[in-house]
């Protein structure tokens, strides 16, 4: 049933609105108190932490936190989006009762009566176009009408989806009402559309539609560029969830039992098998089975483990109190993830930080992570940031980063790989492959931005600083400074060779950084940024560690100079960044 | 803080007490009992009970902050309960199941969890403490049944002297 004349006309929304605000205000509660017990339990020192609480029962009081806190930021998530939901309906009531009023006040009594259901009674008497004239004001009553009964309709959905108050058959039906748009949805996908296409198509979806696509299918969303910042991320913590709840709860034990099972064999003598040709020992076929089970078993620990780690990382809210949104995960390879802190879609700065070789899904949370790095900068963007402006800062590992920088890897100690011969760092195709993501991420935040687009930085370590100078040649990259720290090079000779402008394009290397040989002979992926002649804005960088390699990986230390340098540039102040003399 | 070292034979839940008599035995059960009944285990273990109990006043004043926001919402959304705009806009009666539904069930359970955990630990601190207490004062009680014989040798002095003037050597005997 829909929302007739009377009911609109007489509703009061100002006990609704104070609704919506007493949901944003369990949020910020929420959100708080998850804070305070990743506090109790996240380091060493901390009241439940290993140095004050050691042994098994230590062990389960933080695992417990850990369960907890997941369940209230979860919570919170979802009080945030009531929240939302109940602040857009509001409007829109508000908007729809405006201008039934307004259409009402325009009523021209000598031509049409208004009745106290909303009818309108033309005046045939002085003249049969009056007949005409009233319908014209019933069908915008109608469509007034229409507008609000879709906003109550997308009230419930919200509500009914983010506050959990649906049955399961309602659930159902939202997401069978919605096929026929996930079916154009994954139609639109093949076709490559483009992010803007896909956030206009989005768009024009009700917010029902939205929501039955987003619970009956979170993958055909979750990755896509052009949808927005929060819905993905519920699409990816739902498949994360989802995933991590596919793994055998005795993984473990199957992993020990296997292992105990082959040193068994191995005690026993029945590990090889001497009937084969010459008689040389091969593993048995039992053996060889197991083992590769064992393995098997071994690689999805592994994805369990590293997918853990994520998840523990973007519970609760950042070190800035901003929220995570978790854009894209995958365990393919060594796996790649994409995390937001702070929401892209409302930010007036949004900086992208590309970590180098070696990243992989399972040290993307690390301290010295993506994530690590990243929640750094958003902490400095917040210090050195202009008052009153939110900076989104994404770590975003969505490449195949090289795991090798030398040939010395190549030496395992009693065998060669002689796949790392030629090591992978020094092969910019997976630069060049990421930098196509990249700039189609970009295009997407460009299209979900709700002001058009924010003030974008792409800032890029050691090889990540390859992979952002080659998304910076491309002429429809939507990023607007570019940042190499510690780059072996942009992929190009000269600044002027990007489709960025040289005044945007800043590097940066500390002195004494194991790479700034062999960039500063510009020997591998163009001229080295921080040259003389390149014509990049040369930063200053405190060189933060003992040895060249750990220089490297020193730029988010505390008191290094490069990080309030790159909060200036990511913040929209070049003018105070700390430039290195010529 | 109170540290004991988890020897291999210890059988889980139990909190390691070194060779502790029957009484001593029987406290340290009863503390891992209370334990385990939390779904605690105890293996190497160390706490230092004042950290854990201004952790566990951090977990009440959690629930307490979140009860509070709760209360307020609930009682925001009572003022839409039996009014026109409920009546008319499902949207709007679907916000009150919302509230309701948070606050007896989700919130609740939310807060429950956080109070659990809080009694579990501080069931952790204070039992580990009573048993350090315990065990330091029945030191005296069961000293001497480690020699039924009786000593037959000198109990060391204390603070000890340097040990290279009081150790017996070369045929003197300590036996007094």
């Amino acid at each position: 049933m829909g929302i007739t004349y009377e009911d609109l006309s007489g509703a009061d929304f100002a006990r609704l609105e104070t609704v919506g605000e007493s949901w944003m205000k369990l949020y910020q509660v929420l959100e708080e108190q998850a804070a305070e017990l990743i506090g109790i339990k996240d380091k060493d020192d901390a009241a439940f932490g290993i140095d004050n609480w050691d042994g098994q029962s230590g062990e389960a009081a933080r695992e417990r936190l850990r369960d907890i806190v997941f369940g209230i930021d979860e919570r919170s998530a979802a009080a945030r989006r009531v929240s939302v939901a109940i602040t857009v309906a509001v409007e829109e009531f508000i908007a729809a009762q405006a201008e039934l009023n307004d259409i009402i006040g325009g009523i021209d009594p000598a031509r049409a009566t208004l009745t106290a259901t909303g009818s309108l009674i033309p005046n045939t008497a002085t003249g049969t176009e009056n007949i005409y004239y009233a319908e014209g004001l019933s069908s915008r009553i109608a469509a007034v009408l229409e507008q609000a009964t879709q906003a109550d309709d997308d009230l419930k959905a919200a509500i009914g989806t983010w506050a959990e108050t649906f049955s399961e058959s309602e659930r159902l039906a939202m997401i069978s009402q919605a096929s026929d748009e996930a079916e154009e949805l994954q139609e639109l996908l093949d076709s490559g559309a483009t992010p803007e296409q896909i956030n206009d198509w989005w768009n024009g979806l009700s917010e029902s539609e939205r929501l039955g696509i987003l619970e009956g299918n979170p993958a055909l969303i979750a990755s896509v560029d052009g949808i927005p910042t929060d819905t993905r991320d519920a699409a990816n913590r739902s498949l994360l969830e989802t995933q991590l709840n596919r793994y055998s709860p005795t993984l473990d034990s199957d992993i020990a039992d296997l292992e105990a099972q082959l040193a068994e064999m191995e005690a026993n003598g029945e590990r090889y098998d001497y009937s084969g040709n010459l008689s040389v020992p091969m593993n048995s076929p039992e053996y060889a089975a197991l083992s590769a089970q064992l393995e098997e078993l071994k690689a999805e620990r592994d994805d369990r483990d590293a997918l853990t780690n994520l998840q523990d990382a973007i519970a609760g809210p950042a070190s800035t109190g901003q929220e995570h949104y978790l854009l894209h995960f995958d365990t393919e390879d060594d796996g790649g993830a994409i995390v937001s802190i702070g929401n892209p879609d409302t930010a007036t700065n949004t900086g992208i930080f590309v970590p180098g070789t070696y990243s992989a899904l399972d040290n993307f949370g690390d301290l010295g992570g993506a994530l690590g790095r990243a929640d750094a900068m958003a902490d400095d963007a917040k210090t050195f940031g202009v008052p009153g402006e939110e900076t989104a800062m994404i770590a975003w590992l969505d490449y195949d980063s090289p795991q090798s920088a030398s040939p010395l890897e190549a030496f395992e100690g009693d065998s060669w790989d002689l796949s790392k011969l030629a090591p992978e760092a020094g092969d910019g195709k997976a630069a060049e492959d990421g930098a196509q993501t990249l700039n189609q991420f970009i295009n997407g935040l460009d299209a979900t931005h709700r002001d058009g687009g924010a003030n974008t930085t792409i800032a890029g370590h050691s090889y990540g600083g390859l992979l952002v100078g080659e998304a910076a040649q491309d002429p429809n990259t939507g990023a607007d400074q570019l940042i190499g720290i510690a780059a072996p090079g942009f992929g190009v000779d000269r600044a002027d060779e990007l489709a960025i402008d040289e005044e945007n394009v800043w590097a940066t290397m500390a002195e004494g950084d194991a790479i700034a040989f062999p960039a500063g002979e510009s020997v591998i992926h163009g001229n080295d940024p921080t040259g003389e002649n390149f014509g990049s804005n040369v930063f200053t960088s405190t060189p933060s560690g003992a040895s060249g390699g750990e220089i490297h990986g020193g730029y988010w230390d505390d008191e290094n100079a490069a990080r309030k340098n790159m909060a200036l540039i990511i913040t929209g102040q070049p003018s105070k960044v700390d430039q290195a003399s010529e | 803080m109170l540290r004991a070292q988890t020897q291999a034979s210890h059988s889980k839940g139990t909190i390691p007490c070194p060779d502790p008599p029957l009484a001593m035995a029987a406290v340290c059960d009863l503390s891992a009992d209370l334990l385990a009944a939390q779904g605690f285990t105890v293996g190497d273990f160390s706490i230092s009970a004042d950290q854990v109990r201004a952790g566990v006043e951090l977990l009440f004043s959690a629930s307490e902050a979140i009860y509070n926001a709760m209360n307020s919402l609930a009682s925001d959304t009572g003022g839409l309960e039996g009014s026109a705009e409920a009546a008319a806009f499902a949207g709007i009666a679907e916000c009150i199941q919302a509230s309701q539904i948070w606050e007896s069930e989700y919130i609740a359970l939310h807060r429950l969890d956080i109070e659990d955990a809080a009694m579990s630990a501080a069931v952790s601190a204070e039992s580990s403490e009573e048993v350090d207490t315990y065990v330091s004062s029945m030191f005296d009680q069961y000293a001497d049944s480690y020699f039924p014989d009786g000593r037959n040798a000198p109990a060391p002095e204390r603070p000890a002297p340097n040990p290279s003037v009081v150790m017996p050597r070369d045929g003197e005997s300590v036996a007094m």
